[in-house]
């Protein structure tokens, strides 16, 4: 009905195990779970069950796990928890590291705090690889932020972070690392047992689960101030109901991506070089944003010649190829990316086309979306009326 | 077997969902597009403000009843740059606008059109009541049926060479004809009361937003108002509060009826006068643009319009070159304003138009 589903890093279509789980616990009786009854309890022991699965995807014991409404949720109950306890111990305002192209729901809180004036914040360099240098964090952790915040792989290039570097270094300064790993689960291995991580940050559409479900790693010991306060749920940190169903869906979609990730890297990794191969082979101008850096293997974003990137998207989705240029707003309007931006490869008369592929994507699919990619581009030469404007 | 693919501009209002919907029930795919140009992120989101979420939100209700697809499209920059900003410009300059010239001109049937090819559709269609015809002959864009709802006087700005790709579904339509088929069609906003003022002017209140957007500037302040003879009589608010013709307001007690006949917005003066002063037969306009003929280079004899709803009089117009014209009407006109348009008629058919300068004499 909608065409060829290239856009996985928005959401993932809804894994087959998640709709089973989901169709079971929609036929139980609906109570509330902190209810003390056996109805209440029965939901209870189902998101402790959701619990652990999402725990064991990242190597982390289940208390260590915040169930919350949304990847963005988990992110800003980390930052506010953290720079919030910081706040009633300082004066000054606390230093905060980060890099330039962290996804809005990390981006946007600090840079409203930053111009409230309750943090300090830097931001890294990053050039046209789309990869950070753990060397500046070097040299700056010696400033003592309260929180260094660094994404895992990039939602937009793909492109891996050395998060593992950086986590070392923050151990080593003994200051709290943020990671947002909600596109690198399920790509690639975490284990929160060895990789000294102090938070990190999941979200279940990007794994297969529903909408309306994240949540976020909190390393045993570290407390943080919560936002929403309010009943005693999710150990205080998030008060309101639980999203039982969200929730349970969300730990069946980790429960099955532990056994299937690295079989669909496999299946994925051949078809983005496909794609990659094909696009620049058959676009001519076009080029892959973080060429050369290491991507996750689902995603590929391009720099076509279109002048109006918004209605390439358009374009290519009545064309049947549901892809994205980066991310959109709430009013389903456009704005550029930042991504780019940082890496400074946002220019005049090139449209940025990510593509991110899945599990069900097959050769065919890529190439057909390579024709359709071409024809849309076709359609942006200016006609007669045009050039004599 | 469908026509093609047709961009329809959808305000959320009650004309383009019919246009939509007339589109539809003719053969064609129709895709609904709904322009973010302005407020909504800006003020509140009444339900007032043409852009406002409010307003996106019934054009995709109205998408979904009649079963189109549906995308809002960002064009602030090009609304600022080719509508509010000469908006704010022509009133520190002491003319009256019309935003709704270049509104159609730059991004309707400028941008949007642009927008729509990428997208792989032929035409672009609007709600507006004026008749566009694709004969034998041409395309030719003509007045509305309905004499009270007729919105050709603000599209003389349109690309002649871009004509063949629009469509204008209720040029033929009085507006209660499209009410009807609102209800009949159950749109969600069948109902939904007329908007009159400026889309991206809360309430009307234009002399706020100026002030608003500019701050402080001479045009807003105090001056003088003076007659005929440069007497001065009184004093004005800001010379942008006040258009020629407007007789409330002035806050002077004479004997005769007394009117704005001239803005000096250089030195911040206003002229004032009688009736009589208002009556002038030629005056000068600029930025012509031609939608039935090649650009003459003499004179030509058309029904001129030197207002929106305002009738037509025989005159003529005569090209001074550099899109510039001398314009003299058979009869005087009242109130020849500069900033609004004089549109220029054959019979039914919309000859072309330009933008008032100066009142000659």
């Amino acid at each position: 009905m909608f065409g060829e589903y290239l856009d996985h890093n928005a959401a993932a279509p809804l894994r087959p195990e998640v709709l089973g789980a989901l169709m079971l616990a929609m036929e139980q009786q609906q109570a509330n779970p902190g209810s003390a009854h056996g109805a209440g309890r029965f939901w209870r022991r189902r998101i402790d069950a959701a619990r652990r699965e999402v725990a064991g995807l990242v190597g982390a014991q289940p208390h260590e796990i915040v169930l919350t409404g949304s990847g963005t949720e988990a992110c800003f109950l980390a930052l506010h928890g953290v720079i919030e306890a910081a706040r009633t111990r300082s004066v000054e305002p606390p230093l905060v590291l980060a890099t330039p192209i962290e996804h809005a729901a990390i981006r946007e809180p600090l840079c409203a705090m930053a111009a409230r004036g309750t943090i300090r914040l830097l931001l890294c360099p990053v050039g046209a690889s789309g990869r950070v240098d753990a060397d500046w964090f070097a040299d700056h952790l010696t400033q003592i932020p309260v929180l260094v915040v660094c994404q895992w792989a990039n939602n937009e290039t793909g492109v891996i972070q050395p998060v593992l570097e950086v986590a070392d270094l923050c151990r080593a300064h003994e200051t709290r690392l943020l990671v947002d790993a909600v596109q690198w689960a399920g790509r690639g291995p975490i284990d929160l047992t060895a990789q000294p991580i102090d938070l990190l940050v999941l979200s279940s559409p990007k794994l297969g689960g529903p909408t309306g479900a994240g949540a976020l790693f909190i390393r045993e010991g570290l407390a943080l101030e919560p936002y929403l306060v309010a009943g005693k749920q999710e150990g205080g940190l998030r008060g309101g109901t639980e999203n039982s169903l969200g929730w349970i869906g969300f730990g069946a979609a980790a429960a099955a991506a532990r056994e299937t990730w690295a079989a669909e890297v496999a299946h994925e990794a051949p078809l983005t070089a496909r794609l990659v191969e094909q696009v620049l082979a058959r676009v001519p101008g076009a080029r892959l944003a973080g060429d050369g850096s290491t991507r996750i293997a689902n995603t590929a974003q391009f720099l076509v010649p279109h002048d109006d990137e918004e209605m390439l998207i358009l374009a290519l989705d009545r064309l049947g190829y549901a892809v994205s240029a980066g991310s959109a707003c709430a009013a389903g309007a456009h704005e550029r990316s930042h991504v780019l931006r940082a890496m400074g490869l946002l220019e005049p008369g090139f449209a940025s086309v990510r593509v991110s592929i899945g599990s069900g994507t097959t050769a065919r699919a890529i190439d057909d979306f390579v024709t359709a990619l071409c024809t849309g581009i076709q359609a942006a030469r200016p006609d007669e009326a045009e050039v004599a404007r | 077997m469908s026509k093609g693919l047709v961009v329809v501009a959808m305000s959320g209002g009650v004309d383009s969902a019919v246009a939509a919907a007339l589109l539809r029930q003719d053969g064609y795919d129709v895709y609904g597009v709904t322009m973010k140009l302005w407020c909504y992120q800006r003020e509140a989101p009444t339900a007032k403000a043409c852009c406002s979420m409010a307003a996106i939100g019934e054009a995709r209700a109205t998408a979904v009843v009649l079963g189109i697809e549906h995308a809002v499209v960002d064009l602030e920059e090009q609304f600022e740059a080719h509508v509010i900003g000469p908006f704010a410009e022509d009133y520190r300059e002491g003319r009256t606008p019309n935003p709704c010239v270049n509104c159609n001109t730059f991004i309707k049937f400028g941008t949007l059109l642009e927008k729509a090819r990428r997208l792989g559709a032929g035409w672009v269609a609007t709600g507006h009541y004026a008749l566009m015809e694709h004969g034998a002959g041409g395309p030719v864009l003509k007045r509305g049926i309905d004499a009270s709802k007729d919105q050709s006087y603000a599209l003389w700005g349109l690309n002649r060479k871009r004509l063949d790709k629009v469509l204008m579904p209720l040029g033929a339509l009085t507006k209660s004809e499209v009410r009807e088929m609102a209800r009949a069609l159950k749109l969600p906003v069948a109902d939904k009361p007329e908007s009159m003022d400026i889309c991206f002017v809360e309430g009307g209140h234009y002399a706020d937003f100026l002030v608003n957007r500019l701050g402080a500037f001479a045009q807003a302040e105090p001056g003088p108002m003076v007659d005929q003879a440069g007497q001065v009589v009184g004093q004005h608010q800001g010379v942008m509060r006040y258009t020629v013709g407007q007789r409330k307001g002035l806050g002077l007690a004479r004997p005769e009826p007394t009117f704005v006949v001239g803005i000096d917005a250089a030195t911040n003066t206003l002229t004032v006068g009688e009736e009589s002063d208002l009556y002038r037969s030629a005056f000068h306009a600029g930025r012509a643009n031609f939608v039935s003929i090649d650009v003459p280079t003499s004179p030509i004899q058309v029904d001129i319009r030197v207002r929106h709803r305002g009738r037509a009089v025989p005159g003529t117009v005569t090209p001074e070159g550099f899109g510039r014209l001398r314009i003299e009407l058979s009869e005087p006109e009242r109130a020849i304003t500069p900033g609004q348009s004089a549109v220029f008629y054959d019979g039914e058919v919309l000859v072309g138009g330009a933008l008032i300068e100066t009142a000659i004499g």
